[in-house]
């Protein structure tokens, strides 16, 4: 940690907004980037992304000092967008779950027919399909993918971020990519239906 | 390897974390396997376009509906604090009255019971025993609310623990005392780390002539002024950094009084500005200067941040790849089969990635040293006089303690009256009572005598 964000962390604590502001100047975008990939909505992500800040806020004299700043603030922000979609989950995300318990038995058939070429593959694979897809993917399996292959934070982050062991991570992660690609196989498959 | 083992471990390796021999493993079944090689070749091309996802802005309103979210909670502590004194104040009152008000019906009844002498002497010392008690519980809530008075002054000032610890064994008349020097520490404690920060920057400065590389250093301030006049200072900023190539990344006005939608104070509609301004590194100091003689400085902080060792082992984390690159083109060129050709390209591809991400950072370090980051928190004040909320808010709470203390005084001193109205009712009546048989047998016996 930096001796400036030491200092500016020491201001917080005394109730000052305008050292906060600075303290978190870094990280807001990141914040907001993940609570939008994860809640999907942009006026959830800017509630639950400040809701967030302001637990940052209240409860940065307990921050302990040892652990890096920005984990700590990016764990605060992960678990408020769990809780969010754990609190809703009933209303919004119930439509997505019958393809994901079919997926196993999709997937392989798909990879049975498909004689597609790896180009093919690509040339297919456009960013709102990718995009779509992630979205699709159950919450845990949802963040992971986020944490690691948009934000692109390391194994040892994430674990701290999650607050899981690194063996978690790998497996969770390696879980989450290939249901991933499962989606993304079902959605082209519909994708190519729909347009024959 | 099967290929169920296979597909487990292609997340861990495209990441690079698998053992070595857990990738030559893997990189042999790449190669004997077709549908698993598709499979691979499918998650690498999914997670180049994940890799490519670009951020979102923040919403224009963001930091200000955050801003404004922060103070009302910074607010809603404030008034907690307040209520909690009235709480109390008013629960001790209460609790006065029906103190009062039970003694009292103890007393009726006791006195209706019978007019015996000794019970109201009894009586009486009982009174006394309770306001001593009472005095002595007293003082033990003043003591607490002097403790409470220094543990909330603590925390506030964000004192490291053993400080604290020392405040808690010294005995109750220092306890002032002592938190006036912990201010002083905490200034001096402050001080002392900037003095390490800068003797720190001093060693770095002096191995710097011995390499031969320039330090990267990222500047960045943070000003707060204050101004008269709100706008023709913000135009002049903008004018300023335009001039000197720069730009204004980010900017926000608003009225001060917003927050608190009291009409009395939203007709001195006073403003206040942020603005985060990116200023070629060169132009840096003067940039600085001109704004602070725009007005009047509450604050000023400076930092340069040296990221030199970071950005120089990534620029060379960068060449090294390269060069791995050529040499692994040139391995390239002399395989023999397509086996060979195929691992050469995928060491080469996760090379080119690798490269790319680094090359990433850097780009971004390179705009954050070339252009400094100045934040300026601009704030309109009308004149000298008016504007200082805090010593407002000063006056403000002295007046609730004066007169929490004065509403103190009326109710000890009510307390103590009917204390000692009651303590002397018996004795009252008694002679009372004695008067009235006198009026009424002393006028019989002259009566007889006549």
């Amino acid at each position: 940690m930096t001796d400036t964000e030491y200092r500016l962390i020491k201001k917080c604590s005394k109730g000052n907004i305008d050292a906060f502001e600075q303290l978190i100047e870094k990280y807001e975008k990141k914040a907001y980037n993940i609570a939008l990939r994860i809640l999907k909505n942009p006026d959830d992500a800017m509630d639950i992304s400040q809701e967030a800040f302001i637990k940052v806020f209240k409860s940065i004299k307990t921050f302990k000092q040892e652990s890096s700043f920005s984990t700590w603030l990016y764990r605060i922000v992960t678990n408020t967008c769990m809780d969010f979609l754990r609190k809703n989950s009933n209303k919004v995300y119930s439509i997505d779950s019958p393809i994901q318990t079919d997926e196993g038995d999709f997937s392989r058939e798909i990879e049975d027919k498909s004689n597609s070429t790896e180009e093919l593959f690509e040339r297919k694979m456009t960013k709102e399909l990718v995009h779509k897809s992630i979205d699709k993917l159950e919450h845990e399996h949802r963040i992971i993918v986020i944490l690691r292959d948009i934000e692109g934070f390391s194994y040892k982050e994430i674990a701290k971020i999650l607050n899981c062991t690194l063996g978690t991570v790998k497996s969770r992660l390696s879980r989450a990519r290939d249901n991933l690609r499962d989606i993304i196989l079902i959605e082209m498959e519909q994708n190519e239906h729909s347009i024959v | 390897m099967k290929c169920q083992e296979f597909y487990e471990k292609i997340s861990l390796y495209i990441d690079n974390e698998l053992e070595d021999i857990d990738k030559k493993e893997f990189e042999f079944h790449l190669h004997e396997c077709q549908s698993c090689k598709r499979k691979y070749e499918q998650m690498i091309s999914i997670l180049k376009v994940t890799n490519n996802f670009e951020e979102k802005e923040l919403p224009a309103d963001y930091r200000s509906s955050l801003r404004s979210k922060l103070e009302a909670e910074v607010n809603i502590t404030k008034t907690r604090k307040v209520n909690w004194r009235l709480l109390s104040s008013i629960a001790a009152g209460l609790l006065l009255v029906v103190v009062s008000y039970g003694i009292m019906n103890m007393f009726v009844i006791n006195n209706t019971k019978s007019f015996d002498m000794e019970m109201a002497r009894e009586n009486d010392i009982d009174k006394s025993e309770y306001s001593a008690d009472d005095s002595i519980t007293d003082e033990n809530t003043a003591s607490m609310d002097l403790q409470d008075s220094v543990f909330y002054g603590n925390s506030e000032n964000g004192t490291a623990q053993p400080e604290i610890t020392t405040v808690e064994g010294t005995p109750n008349k220092n306890l002032t005392i002592t938190f006036s020097e912990d201010i002083k520490n905490d200034s001096v404690e402050e001080y002392l780390l900037m003095d390490s920060g800068a003797q720190v920057r001093y060693n770095l400065s002096k191995t710097d002539k011995s390499k031969e590389y320039t330090r990267k250093i990222i500047k960045n301030a943070n000003i707060s002024i204050e101004v008269s006049k709100y706008d023709s200072s913000f135009d002049s900023i903008v004018d300023f950094v335009n001039n000197y190539s720069g730009y204004i990344e980010n900017s926000e006005t608003r009225y001060i009084n917003q927050a608190y939608s009291n009409d009395v104070e939203k007709e001195n509609s006073l403003k206040r500005g942020y603005m985060i301004i990116r200023i070629p590194e060169q132009n840096f100091s003067e940039t600085i200067n001109v704004i602070t003689d725009l007005g009047k400085v509450q604050n000023r902080q400076l930092s340069e941040t040296d990221i030199s060792d970071s950005y120089y082992d990534t620029e060379n984390i960068v060449k090294n790849l390269e060069i791995q690159e050529v040499r692994l083109r040139e391995i390239l060129n002399e395989a023999k089969n397509v086996d060979e050709i195929l691992r050469v390209e995928n060491e080469l591809r996760r090379i080119r990635t690798e490269i790319d991400r680094n090359k990433g950072t850097l780009k971004g370090w390179d705009s954050r040293i070339n252009y400094s980051t100045i934040h300026v928190n601009l704030i309109e004040v009308r004149s000298k006089g008016d504007s200082i909320e805090s010593v407002d808010d000063n006056i403000f709470i002295k007046g609730k303690k004066g007169f929490i203390a004065t509403i103190n005084t009326i109710i000890d001193f009510i307390e103590k009256l009917l204390i000692w109205i009651m303590t002397i009712a018996p004795i009252l009546i008694i002679i009372l009572v004695i008067v009235l048989i006198a009026f009424i047998y002393i006028p019989k016996l002259f009566n007889k005598r006549k």
